[in-house]
């Protein structure tokens, strides 16, 4: 059907997305998402999480501690994870961490959107009172 | 707060994440208010699957239903589009801080003071 073939509105307009390009190979960039102490230097005070898949753990910034899940981690390449605010279940975001290899180095991609926009799965009537419960 | 709001972020994203619940939300925003009829005539989708999908527009606090004589008429509430807006500004904002935050670490690495 027509419809189906139009970008998605959510993924156009409603995810967060920003890119840095730096002077490195994608090997050198790598320790920046996969190496916790790294992480620490720019991304977070605090992270008591592996970069494993399936790792669970804690972020502190400096907004607060979140609990993250390490979905998946390609290395040299992606690191992509959930995280929500302890009080707020309803609150998950997916984080995805990505470098790919350009001209100048390698550009870091951060892309990071609620986590229910994601069309996994067609909201059934039942996720009505979810969504209510989520204002 | 921001908590809050990505909840309610997470609820308009997934609003939105089917493609004639967008047409339905783009159609109100074009035209203020509109009757379920009126929409199934204007999108190529059936006016039963109109009707579900206000259903769960509204449930999601996303659409408000007035009636109007004999007909009920939809129209668009905008907080929780202005909440998911502010959801993008405020994540936006700290995704620019943290990696202003490695470029600085990068550029004192490339040149250690002293």
């Amino acid at each position: 059907m027509e419809l189906h073939n139009e970008p998605s509105l959510a993924e156009e307009c409603l995810a967060v997305r920003r890119e840095l390009v730096l002077p490195f190979t994608r090997e050198e960039a790598w320790p920046l998402l996969g190496d916790r102490a790294e992480l620490e230097t720019w991304f977070a005070d605090e992270v008591s999480v592996d970069i494993e898949e399936g790792a669970g753990g804690t972020v502190r910034t400096e907004e607060g501690e979140r609990i993250a899940v390490v979905e998946e981690v390609v290395p040299g390449r992606r690191v992509t994870f959930r995280w929500r605010d302890p009080a707020e279940p309803e609150s998950v975001t997916l984080v995805d961490l990505t470098l790919d290899d350009v001209p100048e180095g390698t550009r870091l991609v951060v892309v990071e959107l609620p986590v229910r926009s994601l069309p996994v799965a067609p909201a059934a009537p039942s996720g009505g009172p979810q969504l209510v419960a989520a204002r | 707060m921001s908590a809050q709001r990505d909840a309610v972020a997470g609820a308009v994203f997934a609003a939105l994440s089917d493609p004639t619940r967008r047409a339905v939300v783009r159609r109100l925003s074009q035209v203020g208010s509109a009757t379920a009829s009126s929409l199934a005539a204007e999108l190529p989708v059936t006016r039963q699957a109109i009707s579900k999908h206000l259903v769960a527009l509204r449930e999601a606090g996303l659409v408000v239903a007035d009636p109007v004589g004999r007909e009920v008429r939809y129209r668009l509430t905008p907080a929780p589009f202005a909440d998911a807006m502010g959801w993008m500004a405020s994540t936006g904002a700290r995704w620019d801080e943290r990696l202003a935050r490695l470029e600085r670490r990068l550029a004192e690495r490339a040149a250690p003071p002293g």
